[in-house]
């Protein structure tokens, strides 16, 4: 279980996020939404050991892991994907997967091994000599979702892993999203895919301006006017039920 | 007590050629974000193309330095253009490499065309050495020095009270808010590269009727141009005058105290330890100028 | 652990055509001592301890991109420790070398260790670390304890491989270089193969981030392999003292020495196996080349480094990675891939279907 409390975090003078509480349960999936800018990311960076927040505290299963660096936090089991794939063009696939496997494999063949197990479920082996720049952009956010999976992760945290991806490719990560519920993960998924969202999150968190301004069901934080606000621009009509992010502007 | 005056001098006259140096790798490092580390070569280039045109007299001599400079600024032009440019978005490594590779280059061909070591010209000015109060300042280390000052004097005015300064500075602030405007950034870019070069190649002729020249001089005076840029901080043009002028000082007052190897070395120790502890210390500007270039490819922090 | 048929890697054109090149030349290099008279064994030494050299280098610098010139320290500690030890101290030359190799890996990694610690980047590790080695050149050049400015120069008697010293025959030397360079191309082939450490450098070289968010130990796997890398260029040091027996500061602790060591792992490939090697083994030859033009053996080395010079500035400005990298994309070419094409990349997906933003 991801309990974050209170965590804030500005960049100079600008508050990205204050105050921000929220527990992800073990074999469940929390959506974490919220409009461009929200400090979604920021949050994942937090979690992740890439950012230090200025203040609150992250706990792992009741151990505070709170500023901890990135590498301590993997090996204590917290993932994640990036949602930016960085400088990684030259990197192999297949070697991707397998250096992450390292958490769990004890040497050369089992890490290979459960690399290559980690890309057939996800349907990359095909791609497995090829090098992240020469692959399909998406692809490397399916790549990174292997990567966080191979690891046998306690939390696993998805930043828009969907985006981009064909329909074929968003039905086959829901599946292994599911599964990896089924596993005993806890599981945060930022997504603006609200087929995705529909079809996984048991629990939703809406985050704005750095604040958590409503959580709850998919139902209930679409009710909720604030959220209807803060995705459209404007106070809720009288329709009763929004589609949430269907207007999200597509990014810039 | 004479003694130290003497040095104190000397030192703070070559200080002035060590800032005119250094000025020019300043405008090249924090202004284009390139790292030249054939900074010094182009101060051999100076001192090379002074010594081949032989000049006898005063105005000879500087009409061979105006030359020199401007044969300087031509290669650094060209090799801004041809070489350095089509890296620069892709920052550090290429650049590095290219130039260190470049001055390498430069030393050696000027080791097979001038294999003597220590060459040097006659004093060319018209009088011969100034003693007052004890302290005795050759006519061309005086010269030198004094001219190094002016011209440092002309460089600042000219970055800091010109239209062309202010679209250097401009770039130098934020590249894209100059793009924006409407500036040339790779002519700007290719002037100030020709700039920075051709400053180093009139100190080199200032400096060759004091300093016989060898291939191998190259090296030494681009650890001295960064360490110069590097300690003076990329603040303002200023802390690089500071820095060339406390360079100076330091190295003639330490050679009372030490052997001339063994204060070098206490240098570049003493700059290795500056790089180590306090790179963004010194130097805050050119740190976080010289960082975009490269985390803009790595993002990862999404 | 069952056996398999080894052949089995041999499964593209490119490995199995790069397996022949490699038996051929290591046959070639097994009996080129036999072909030719003395002075050219000399020549084949002076090859192997380049490509040593620049082999060792592109450890850090090519595959963590820790662009150093601290080898230098490193090629001079290794040439120091003999010509102290042994030459003066008559220790024995293979103990003299373990010690140059251990003290070299111990300033390498607590360079990087600092250098990442603070945060340096790229420019200010070249920077720092020729800084260090010319001030290290100074502290030799003042200190009689190396040798000043005279330098320190061989006395001894012995002779074999057990002092790693052969007077007339330079073949000594000559397999000495190559069993190290076998032993240690093999070593760190294997390191980076099948070790999570050596796997881990290329992630550290492109993103740090990442690496670490991969669970690497980016400092510390940064510092590991500086000093395995500084540690082993220290042999290369001290096969060439004990091959001219004198060593001053400006015949080992030169920053020529370190320019070589990176331009000539870039020119080979950096962060390829065979690139430093095979760039080594060239710029040898090509020194060979020019001497046969009857060259004055001082201008040799001129124009040798202004080849080195502009073959890197060609290599770089022209945006290729290397020898290495354009060798492999000749034989694929001439011999195809040898892998099924992978499936065309799949057509864009239909925004509004499974992305809500597309507007
Ligand atoms: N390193 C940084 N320095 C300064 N500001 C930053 C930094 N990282 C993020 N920000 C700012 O913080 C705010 C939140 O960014 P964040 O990336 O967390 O948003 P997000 O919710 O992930 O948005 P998106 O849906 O676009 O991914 C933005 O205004 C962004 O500009
Ligand atoms: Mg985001």
């Amino acid at each position: 279980m991801l309990t974050v409390a209170n965590v804030a975090k500005s960049f100079g003078g600008l508050h990205v996020l204050h105050d921000v509480n929220f527990t992800a349960e073990s074999a469940s999936i929390t959506a974490l939404i919220g409009p461009n800018g929200a400090g979604k990311s920021t949050l994942v960076n937090i979690i992740g050991g890439v950012l230090r927040p200025d203040g609150g505290t992250v706990h792992l299963d009741g151990e505070d892991v709170t500023g901890v660096p990135s590498a301590t936090a993997f090996a204590k089991g917290i993932t994640r994907t990036f949602q930016i794939s960085g400088n990684v063009g030259a990197l192999n696939v297949f070697e991707s997967v397998a250096v992450a496997a390292y958490r769990q494999a004890r040497g050369y063949r089992e890490a290979n091994a459960l690399a290559r197990a980690e890309l057939e479920r996800f349907e990359l082996w095909e791609y497995r000599d090829q090098q992240l720049g020469s692959i399909p952009t998406a692809l490397t956010r399916l790549v990174d979702f292997a990567r966080a999976m191979v690891s046998r992760p306690k939390v696993l945290l998805l930043d828009e892993v969907m985006a981009g991806l064909t329909p074929h490719e968003v039905d086959l990560v829901i599946r292994q999203v599911g599964t990896c519920r089924e596993q005993g993960v806890a599981i945060v998924m930022i997504e603006h895919v609200m087929q995705a969202v529909e079809a996984l999150a048991d629990h939703v968190v809406v985050l704005n301006q750095g604040q958590v301004i409503a959580s709850g069901s998919l139902g209930d934080v679409s009710r909720n006017a604030e959220v209807v606000e803060a995705y459209l621009g404007t106070p809720p009509s009288e329709r009763d039920e929004v589609r949430v992010p269907a207007d999200n502007p597509a990014k810039g | 007590m004479s003694t130290v005056l003497q040095l104190a001098s000397t030192g703070l006259l070559q200080g002035l050629i060590y800032s005119l140096i250094g000025i020019g790798l300043y405008l090249v490092f924090t202004v284009m974000r390139v790292v030249n580390f054939a900074h010094g070569y182009f101060v051999l280039i100076g001192m090379y193309g002074v010594l081949s045109l032989e000049p006898k007299g005063f105005f000879p001599f500087l009409g061979a330095v105006v030359v020199a400079a401007l044969g300087g600024a031509l290669v650094g032009y060209l090799v801004q253009r041809l070489l350095l440019e089509s890296g620069l978005a892709k920052g550090g490594h290429s650049q590095l490499v290219i130039t260190l590779s470049l001055g390498i280059a430069i030393q050696y061909l000027f080791q097979v065309l001038h294999p003597e070591p220590f060459e040097t010209i006659p004093n060319p000015y018209p009088f011969e050495a100034f003693t007052s109060s004890g302290v005795t300042i050759s006519a061309p280390r005086m010269a030198a020095g004094v001219l190094s000052l002016v011209l440092v004097l002309a460089v600042s005015f000219l970055v800091y009270r010109t239209r062309i300064g202010t679209i250097i500075r401009g770039c130098s602030e934020s590249l894209n808010g100059a793009i924006h405007v409407g500036i040339n950034v790779r002519r700007v870019y290719r002037l100030t590269f020709a700039l920075g070069c051709g400053l180093a190649a009139v100190a080199g002729g200032l400096l060759l009727p004091i300093q016989p020249v060898s291939p191998a001089l190259g090296l030494e005076l681009t650890i001295k141009a960064f360490i110069v840029v590097v300690i003076g901080g990329a603040g303002s043009l200023w802390g690089t005058v500071a820095a060339g002028v406390l360079l100076g000082l330091a190295e003639a007052l330490g050679s009372l105290y030490a052997p001339g190897t063994f204060a070098t070395a206490l240098v570049y120790g003493l700059f290795f330890l500056v790089i180590l502890v306090r790179p963004q210390g010194l130097v805050v500007r050119a740190a976080s100028r010289i960082k975009p270039a490269e985390t803009s490819t790595k993002v990862g922090v999404g | 652990m069952t056996l398999r048929n080894p052949l089995r890697y041999l499964d593209t054109p490119l490995r199995r055509v790069n397996a022949v090149v490699v038996t051929v030349a290591l046959l070639f290099a097994l009996v080129y001592p036999y072909l030719v008279p003395p002075p050219m064994v000399g020549v084949g030494f002076v090859a192997l301890l380049y490509a040593l050299r620049n082999f060792t280098w592109n450890i850090a610098g090519g595959y963590v991109g820790q662009l150093s010139l601290s080898h230098i320290v490193a090629f001079g500690t290794g040439a120091f420790s003999v010509a102290v030890l042994t030459w003066r101290h008559e220790v024995n030359a293979w103990i003299a070398l373990v010690v140059g190799v251990l003290i070299s890996a111990v300033v390498g990694f607590l360079i990087s260790l600092l250098m990442s610690r603070f945060g340096v980047n790229a420019f200010f590790l070249a920077l720092g670390t020729l800084a260090l080695s010319l001030a290290a050149a100074g502290v030799a050049a003042s200190w009689t304890f190396l040798g000043d400015t005279n330098g320190i120069s061989y006395s001894g008697s012995e002779e074999g491989f057990a002092h790693l010293m052969w007077y007339i025959d330079p073949s000594g030397f000559y397999y000495t270089t190559l069993g190290f360079l076998v032993v240690i191309t093999i070593g760190i082939a294997a390191l980076m193969r099948f070790t999570h450490f050596g796997r881990s450098l290329p992630f550290i070289r492109e993103d740090p981030v990442i690496a670490a968010s991969m669970g690497i130990k980016v400092v510390r796997n940064q510092a590991l392999a500086m000093a395995l890398s500084m540690g082993l260029t220290s042999i290369a040091g001290t096969l060439i003292a004990q091959y001219v027996q004198i060593v001053s500061y400006e015949s080992v602790l030169t920053v020529e020495i370190g320019v070589a060591m990176m331009v000539g792992s870039i020119i080979g490939g950096a962060g390829t196996l065979a690139g430093p090697i095979v760039a080594g083994i060239g710029i040898a030859v090509l020194e060979e080349f020019l001497r046969s033009f009857a060259v004055s053996s001082a201008n040799v080395s001129s124009y040798t480094q202004i080849a080195y010079a502009v073959v890197v500035i060609l290599l770089l400005r022209f945006g290729t990675g290397g020898i290495m990298p354009l060798w492999e994309a000749g034989v694929r070419r001439v011999f195809g891939t040898g892998r099924k094409p992978v499936a065309p990349a799949a057509a864009e997906p239909v925004g509004e279907l499974v992305d809500g933003r597309v507007g």
